[in-house]
């Protein structure tokens, strides 16, 4: 099921009725330019859009202090890895609006060049919520963040290797007996 | 001459008999009845003392430790072996009650608490993730408590019955209190730490 | 980990290393605090002694395999934590709303329970951390009670993985019924006792009232959610403003308060479980009208086929195999799926690219958002309102760390 923009449905209907107010969706990317909603099954409806990196201080910001609905609850930041994409490394950001307990959902997606970590600016100075799980995002799946104020290992040690979450990174099992008799056909 | 339980008790509840055969040397703990005097090794004397005081460390990490308070906490009652004074401090326990999981972030931790235990001191494993970290094969955990510190008791569950606490607690007391407890018991091979 | 080599910083302040193994962090939480005399002036708290690396084994496992390790997450709640899990699955295999009526008044009725035993274990040992030893042994009594109804519908005492994707794994026996009407009973009472130890114990109110105030703008710039955001003046309930499994539907207030301290705190967490108390029962009697109802969605897709078909049908049999070797397989895509854990928003995100294993699953906890405020909470105060402040947050690390 693939998400369609709100703006074709207006265009059918624009006979009749006036068209729908834009969704915030729509302002967003009406504002940030090469925003747009990716093209993915969101089976829980939650409105979705993708900006680009370097709009995405902004981006958090206006829709937390200017945009009508008032997302004034970052509830979530989270990281995902998906190594077929051109753009491997996804953060996403979901926010909360407590007067109208309307929800959204704001991606944003980066590569790595050569041999560094992505980057991606941080939100945590304007949002202070947002610090420790960007710090867990760095650790999990190394992508920096810019401005952060405190961006260390928060989970792994801070000798450790390598970032958890990246599917590159072997789960680490150990051999256990039973495996092993199973394999030798004991 | 050690005597059944059983007998000793007729023979004390019974008025006293001339020639009648008196318990002469009793497990430390017993009371030699009428005479008043009791004969054991040192070894045995200090071994149901040592059994039955055990100070355990209150030292929870996961799941586990919910079930390690819910034992010694009002149902089940850890106290009525002897084991409830629940200690912060290493230096003042003598029993490790390993309950959760250990990640390898934490696992200098443990052997240092260890480390700071007076002898004699031992370990009980508490759950799946301690003995062998159960569910979790994976990169985070140490594969058991046993490549850190020496484990005395395994118990199994996940997490344990408090009821399962107790029985290997009481295992753990049997072999306290009929182990040597002077001499060569605690001359423990090396452990070596993997990373 | 950051050592710190020298007792003394620069300036002649002390430096205190609090955990990671200490009775009152509530796990392994390590704080190095920063003291003059008796202030603290820094705190930075030190995570990680629980990473479990969950959130990796569960890209390891089948959609089914999965639900064992989320009971593990928040180890106070498990109830809660599993059914995020299963209402993300739901949502991605697209079968959230067709769940059977009598499961989700038996998840509702679970999720309660749960919520009254992590708070009793919350009650007593914050009660513990302030010195009030009877509390402990008081709230103990009555958690034994609602785990002996865990044990009698899974058969396990905390870590009971009783719901299914679709549904439960079983129906519940029938001394549920009573063991729960008994419950229900029994619990206002002992709430009363419970205030009556602390509401008005001088000592308990001069160490919890005024002290680790969070107002209610800082607590939404740090994210909080749970009764740690109701005490700051924010009427915010997971069950109350995005409803799942029916709870618009049950009749109950959400607690709040505007103080925003330990002692608000305390309170909201207190009626919260005279609520739930009302939600059990309200639940109770919706079960009576379900008598035999299905427990269990029938979608091919995803439940097993019910057992005499597995020993007369050879496609059952081969059907079951295939559910249970290689799992239920969705369509890519990605799932949220919030729940009102106690702690707060406990919510599951579960990304699937198509194949029976998550591509990624990344667990909400909100223990992790609700800790982030309490350095600034506790630099400035003294040393002896530490603890108070820690207890009255209610983390647990297993959802820290994951």
């Amino acid at each position: 099921m693939v998400q369609q923009p709100p703006s074709e449905g207006a265009t059918q209907a624009a006979d009749e009725t006036p068209p729908p107010p834009p969704t915030d969706i729509d302002l967003v990317i009406e504002r940030f330019p090469g925003s747009f909603v990716p093209s993915w099954r969101y089976a829980d409806q939650m409105p979705t859009v993708r900006v680009l990196p370097e709009h995405i201080r902004e981006a958090i910001s206006w829709l937390r202090r200017e945009c009508e609905t008032r997302y004034d609850m970052l509830v979530d930041v989270g990281g995902s890895h998906w190594p077929d994409r051109d753009e491997p490394f996804e953060v996403t950001y979901i926010l909360h609006s407590m007067s109208t307990n309307a929800r959204i959902r704001v991606k944003c997606a980066v590569a790595p060049h050569g041999g560094e970590l992505p980057v991606i600016p941080s939100i945590a100075l304007i949002w202070s919520a947002a610090n420790w799980p960007e710090r867990e995002i760095y650790d999990m799946f190394g992508v920096e963040f810019t401005d952060h104020p405190d961006l260390r290992r928060i989970l792994t040690p801070n000798d450790w290797e390598g970032h958890p979450l990246r599917k590159d990174f072997p789960l680490g099992e150990e051999p256990v007996e039973f495996y092993r008799s199973a394999s030798s056909g004991v | 001459m050690t005597v059944p339980f059983s007998r000793w008790m007729r023979a004390s509840d019974s008025p006293e008999q001339p020639g009648a055969v008196r318990p002469q040397a009793l497990d430390a703990g017993g009371f030699s009845g009428a005479s008043g005097v009791a004969l054991t090794t040192v070894d045995r004397a200090v071994g149901w003392a040592r059994a039955n005081s055990i100070w355990p460390m209150l030292f929870g990490l996961a799941c586990c430790a919910i079930e390690m308070m819910a034992m010694s906490a009002a149902k089940h009652d850890v106290s009525r072996f002897g084991a409830e004074v629940f200690r912060s401090s290493p230096r003042q326990s003598d029993l490790m009650i390993v309950a959760g999981r250990l990640s390898k972030k934490m696992a200098p931790v443990l052997r240092r608490l260890y480390d700071q235990m007076p002898e004699p001191k031992w370990v009980l494993s508490m759950g799946a993730c301690a003995s062998c970290s159960g569910v979790y094969n994976n990169y985070a955990l140490v594969q058991g408590v046993d490549r850190i510190v020496p484990v005395d008791v395994y118990v199994p569950g996940c997490p344990p019955r408090p009821e399962a606490v107790i029985d290997g607690l009481i295992k753990l007391q049997a072999k306290i209190e009929y182990d040597k407890q002077f001499g060569k018991q605690f001359e423990r091979a090396p452990v070596t730490v993997k990373a | 980990m950051v050592m710190l080599e020298e007792t003394r910083t620069e300036s002649g302040r002390m430096v205190l290393n609090m955990g990671p193994q200490h009775p009152s962090t509530h796990g392994v939480l390590r704080l190095m605090l920063e003291l003059e005399g008796e202030n603290v002036t820094q705190c930075i708290p030190d995570m990680g002694y629980l990473h479990t690396g969950i959130e990796k084994m569960s890209e390891a496992r089948n959609y089914h395999q999965a639900l064992v390790l989320t009971d593990r997450i928040d180890y106070l709640a498990p109830i809660t934590n599993n059914l995020s899990y299963i209402m993300a699955c739901e949502k991605l295999f697209d079968v959230g709303d067709k769940v059977p009526e009598r499961a989700q008044v038996v998840r509702v009725m679970l999720s309660e329970l749960t919520r009254i035993a992590s708070h009793l274990i919350w009650l007593g040992t914050h009660a513990l951390d302030l010195g009030a030893m009877t509390m402990f042994m008081y709230c103990w009594r009555e958690r034994e009670q609602i785990l002996d109804i865990m044990e009698n519908i899974s058969g396990v005492r905390m870590m009971t993985s009783f719901m299914r994707i679709g549904g439960l794994v079983a129906d519940v026996p029938d001394d549920f019924a009573g063991l729960v009407a008994d419950f229900v009973q029994v619990m206002p009472r002992k709430i009363d006792e419970y205030e009556t130890l602390l509401s008005r114990n001088p000592i308990f109110v001069d160490r919890t009232r005024g002290v680790g105030v969070i107002t209610r703008d800082g607590a939404l710039e740090y994210g909080f959610t749970g009764s740690c955001l109701r005490a700051s003046g924010v009427e915010f309930d997971v069950r109350v403003n995005l409803p799942y499994c029916g709870y618009e539907t049950y009749d109950f207030d959400v607690a709040w308060s505007k103080e925003g301290d330990v002692y608000a705190r305390y309170m909201v967490r207190m009626r919260e479980m005279r609520e739930s108390v009302r939600i059990i029962d309200q639940g109770a009697k919706r079960l009576l009208s379900l008598k035999g109802a299905p427990i269990r969605l029938d979608d091919p897709r995803i439940t097993f086929p019910k057992r005499e078909k597995i020993h007369s049908s050879m496609e059952s049999l081969i059907h079951h195999f295939k559910l249970v070797s290689e799992g239920p397989v969705p369509l890519p895509g990605e799932a949220y799926a919030a729940v009102e854990s106690p702690r707060g928003e406990q919510a599951t995100y579960i990304m699937s690219d198509g194949s029976n294993k998550p591509h990624r699953v990344r667990f909400r906890g909100p223990s992790f958002y609700n800790l982030q405020v309490l350095q600034h909470t506790i630099a400035g105060g003294l040393v002896a309102d530490v603890v108070a402040c820690i207890g009255s947050i209610d983390i647990v690390l297993g959802e820290i760390d994951r």
